[in-house]
């Protein structure tokens, strides 16, 4: 049983869906995912300075939490609340210095023993990329996606090491596994543009712009990410243009959901799942 | 005893940091010191001239200098003993230049640091005996290991002196990295028409033996005597019987990539390395091979006329006895996949400049003819990386590989030449042409059309269209912006890195490397084919980075080193070894394994004690073996072991006057 930690964006957007397309297909896959009991704000931001230890606190105690609930790792869907927990976790890994003060003020002894997952890395070394495949009822034949990562993902590739940050087929893998045809195309790896929308709109709009055209030419008919912000800018980007204009920015969870039958089909199979684990318990028993 | 000491000035190196008369007065008020002098330039004729008469006038019979490093002009002052008829040991070096005047400010200070340094000296010398060198015979036969371009020229200068050669290469064909090349910078001559010549010359020579398809085994012995182990790899093909014909090479169903074509062709199991192979005798690479890995097929053997196919054969050892080594063991390029940025690895068109350089040769994978790996299609548009994997501290190496700058402009001439509507671009961080003609060259490239664009490259990308080309984003430095260009190949200039063996041969030589893993010569400036161990020599580019023209030069330096110990016949040793007073030595032995040469032995001696011989094991040195490292002496618990020239009494009377 994973730990799951929603994160402030995923859960005040609930109505995108994200989440609940995640836990959906999850545990259609046959993997368990139970909300920590509590949770915070991860902190949103990476501290970057050396002596930040504050920017570190809550998010050592989710990962904290996760251990205390004996959870075998704990999942994430928003690639920032993934980046800050994962590089959090590696700090405290290898810091001794953060170690001492954390533990110090949250008076707990964590050493960075809880690992962290994102839903796609959970599809790669948990469900496989041939379970997913095998799982797909209506492949997508005519869908040519592109998949984009976001800089949370990617970089700094030491700390993350998700995929290959220069090169990364992680999500074009799960694209494939789908029946459609993932598209290359330059830009892929850049930057979105991330909060400059907040305060210089015109730089993330540029930023984005560049990557949604440069994906349709290639030929994609939807791009997918797992990072709230950039569908934010992807989507804002293309604000101003006719719909028929516009190239349809989802989160990765929509095109598995409907390779795999769409919601129902994936809450009757996760509610199956759930039935022959209880059985299988209470036999064991 | 008279003491003589000597300052030096060093122009204004030492004078200008340290008060040389100061420094005089002050020692010359020490015991035995009869006279001082400070010198402009000792190591001159006129400083040695003054030494040499004051030597004479005052009937000195021990001199103490202070001057630069003992490395730089020990000889000299030797030497000026020697002629003297005195023992060279006795003189005495305080360096108050390297430690002192160079790296200090403050003069005053500083004059305090030279006294107390040349005092210190003083004292030592105070305790100084007479040394005497050993002479050692020398075997006159030389082992060259490496047979590229500057293996085959020490090789072929030695031979031409008459003396004996043997010319090691792991390769089942000598001719090296050089043999890959196409043409050569600046003049663009064809490398294998001037290379295939020497190697022919080499293999024929009366005084060279080649051993190819062998490597260095073992090592041991000291200069003028080294006893090598070569292992002969089995060839499965035998070499008296082999005529060569290459019929087993035509029939062998077994095909792999071709490492010397950079895998863009594919060779057999049995086979050349390429068609001007010396010596032109075929390989069985057993890894491979369908016989080895299934015990069928048979086909070579079936085949060949001579019966020369042994599937038997077994690895050879070899023993010889030489005189010199010469390192010529060359580099390895560096597989640029850490780069991620650049796609290598990812994207079939985006190669290296030797896989280009094949491609570009005429009796290359493709006869001359540029192609592009994804689809076979003639590139229109080039783009060359340089530094990819040089000057990068980050995600490479911090050097820089030297050669890049030129044969990128040479192939974009090349290009230019053969087909005249590619087109070139260059991201270069600087264009480096230090050397003859080669600026010429560089703005010969330029005028024939190639875009220099000096900024680096940020990313590598497929462009996702129909023909499968790439965007290479970079930094144009001249206009200060980002740019892009649509490139149907891209061409990395790779980074000169060591063999990856490179470690493990110099432990068996006993030679150091840098950081960076090529091997260090013995003094960067005045002694760049030497190394630490006498007798071992450097050539090409396993002691760093250069082009051919250098690396030529560089192992004829070897070769004229080897030929004077030849010559000679026989080698000084260095009489600052370990010495053992055998009354106090104990015989524990603890000193053998602390050795790193090997000198030590036990020795049995006869003493006569209460009326009775009796014999008693001591340790016994072989002092051309030994480095005169120290270990034994600091680790000796009855202070039996000393070194001459750094006896326990002389380093004690250095702390005393301090």
């Amino acid at each position: 049983m994973l730990g799951y930690y929603p994160g402030c964006t995923v859960r005040a957007q609930k109505e995108d869906g994200f989440e609940q397309e995640s836990l959906a297909i999850l545990a259609a896959l046959g993997i368990k995912a139970q909300e920590l009991e509590e949770w915070e704000c991860c902190g949103a931001v990476y501290p970057m300075a050396q002596d930040e230890y504050v920017g570190l606190l809550a998010s050592v105690r989710a990962l904290n939490q996760t251990e205390k609930e004996e959870k075998d790792g704990l999942l994430t869907l928003c690639s920032a609340c993934y980046h800050v927990l994962k590089r959090v976790n590696v700090r405290m890994k290898n810091d001794e210095e953060a170690q001492k003060r954390v533990g110090n003020y949250l008076e707990m002894d964590y050493k960075g023993q809880t690992e962290v997952y994102h839903l796609m890395e959970v599809l790669r070394d948990m469900v496989g990329m041939n379970s997913l495949k095998e799982a797909v009822t209506e492949p997508l034949k005519n869908e040519k996606i592109a998949s984009y990562y976001g800089c949370l993902f990617l970089r700094p590739q030491k700390e993350i090491n998700l995929v290959d940050g220069e090169n990364p087929q992680l999500m074009e893998d799960i694209v494939r596994a789908l029946g459609a045809e993932p598209v290359t195309y330059p830009y892929s790896t850049d930057c979105c543009g991330s909060y400059h929308t907040c305060q210089e709109e015109g730089v993330s709009r540029q930023m984005s712009l560049k990557l949604v055209e440069s994906a349709r030419r290639a030929g994609a008919t939807q791009m997918i990410t797992a990072c709230p912000l950039c569908k934010y800018n992807l989507e804002k980007c293309q604000e101003s243009m006719e719909k028929e204009e516009k190239l349809p920015i989802h989160y990765m969870t929509v095109p598995i959901v409907k390779a795999m039958g769409g919601m129902k089909t994936l809450e009757r199979k996760g509610e199956a799942h759930a039935y022959s684990a209880e059985n299988s318990s209470q036999s064991s028993a | 005893m008279k003491i003589g000491v000597f300052i030096c000035w060093c122009g204004s190196n030492i004078k200008n940091m340290v008060d040389v008369e100061r420094v005089a007065e002050a020692t010359g008020k020490m015991p035995h010191v009869v006279y001082t002098q400070d010198v402009q330039y000792l190591c001159s004729e006129v400083g040695q001239s003054d030494i040499g008469n004051a030597i004479d006038e005052h009937q000195l019979d021990r001199v103490v200098i202070g001057a630069c490093s003992p490395r730089m002009h020990e000889t000299t002052f030797q030497q000026l003993m020697n002629r003297k008829g005195l023992n060279p040991y006795y003189v005495e070096i305080a360096n108050i230049r390297e430690h002192c005047s160079w790296v200090h400010t403050d003069k005053a200070k500083a004059t305090v640091k030279a006294i107390d340094l040349v005092k210190k000296a003083v004292a030592k010398s105070y305790y100084a005996v007479p040394l005497h060198a050993e002479s050692l015979p020398v075997n006159k036969r030389a082992l060259v290991i490496g047979g590229g371009i500057a293996g085959i020229q020490a090789a072929l200068d030695i031979a031409d002196a008459g003396y004996p050669v043997d010319l090691l290469e792991k390769e089942s064909s000598i001719g090296g990295k050089m043999a890959q090349f196409d043409k050569t910078f600046p003049t663009l001559d064809c490398s294998a028409c001037i290379l295939t010549p020497k190697m022919v010359e080499a293999a024929t020579h009366e005084n060279i033996t080649l051993h190819t398809y062998s490597e260095l085994e073992d090592v041991s012995g000291y200069v003028g005597n080294f006893h090598v182990t070569i292992r002969k790899r089995a060839t499965s093909v035998d070499e008296e019987r082999c005529t060569g014909c290459g019929e087993c090479v035509t029939k062998c169903p077994a095909k792999v990539d071709n490492e010397f074509d950079q895998g863009h062709s594919k060779r057999k199991a049995i086979y050349t390395l390429f068609a001007q192979a010396v010596p032109n005798k075929p390989v069985l690479d057993r890894k491979n091979c369908i016989y080895f890995k299934t015990g069928k097929c048979g086909v070579c053997k079936k085949i060949c006329p001579t019966d020369a196919i042994n599937y038997e054969m077994e690895d050879q050892l070899i023993e010889n006895d030489y005189g010199a080594i010469i390192v010529a063991t060359g580099f390895e390029l560096n597989e640029p996949t850490h780069l991620g940025e650049y796609h290598y690895g990812h994207h079939p068109d985006v190669i290296t400049s030797l896989e280009l350089e094949r491609m570009l040769n005429a009796s290359g994978p493709t006869q001359g003819k540029m192609y592009r790996p994804s689809n076979g299609k003639e590139p229109k548009r080039i783009v060359f990386i340089q530094c990819a994997g040089s000057r990068d501290r980050h995600d490479g190496n911090s050097y820089c590989s030297k050669v890049c700058c030129l044969y990128t402009a040479k192939h974009t001439i090349l290009l230019n030449e053969k087909f005249p509507d590619t087109e070139s671009y260059v991201f270069y961080i600087d264009v480096r042409t230090a050397g003859k003609n080669y600026e010429e060259f560089y703005e010969r490239a330029r005028q024939m059309g190639a875009n220099y664009l000096r900024g680096h490259v940020s990313k590598v990308e497929p462009l996702g269209d129909s023909d499968n080309r790439l965007l290479v984003r970079g930094y144009d430095g001249s206009l200060g912006e980002q740019t892009e260009i649509e490139a149907d190949l891209v061409v990395l200039a790779t980074s000169i890195e060591p063999q990856q063996g490179a470690k493990k041969l110099a432990g068996m030589l006993g030679i150091s490397s840098d950081r960076n893993g090529f091997y260090s010569e013995a003094h960067a400036k005045l002694k760049p084919v030497e190394t630490q161990t006498q007798g071992v020599y450097l050539a090409g580019v396993c002691q760093g980075p250069k082009d051919i023209p250098e690396a030529v030069s560089q192992a004829s330096g070897t070769a004229a080193k080897a030929i004077v110990l030849f010559n000679r016949g026989q080698v000084k040793g260095v009489p600052t070894t370990a010495m053992v007073d055998e009354e106090l030595c104990s015989g524990c032995m603890q000193c053998k394994p602390v050795c790193p040469y090997e000198a030590i032995s036990q020795e049995m001696i006869t003493e006569r004690a209460h009326g009775k011989a009796r014999q008693r094991p001591v340790a016994s040195i072989n002092r051309a073996l030994c480095q005169g490292c120290g270990a034994c002496a600091g680790l000796c618990r009855s202070g039996a072991m000393d070194i001459g020239g750094f006896t326990g009494r002389q380093l004690l009377a250095e702390v005393d006057t301090l």
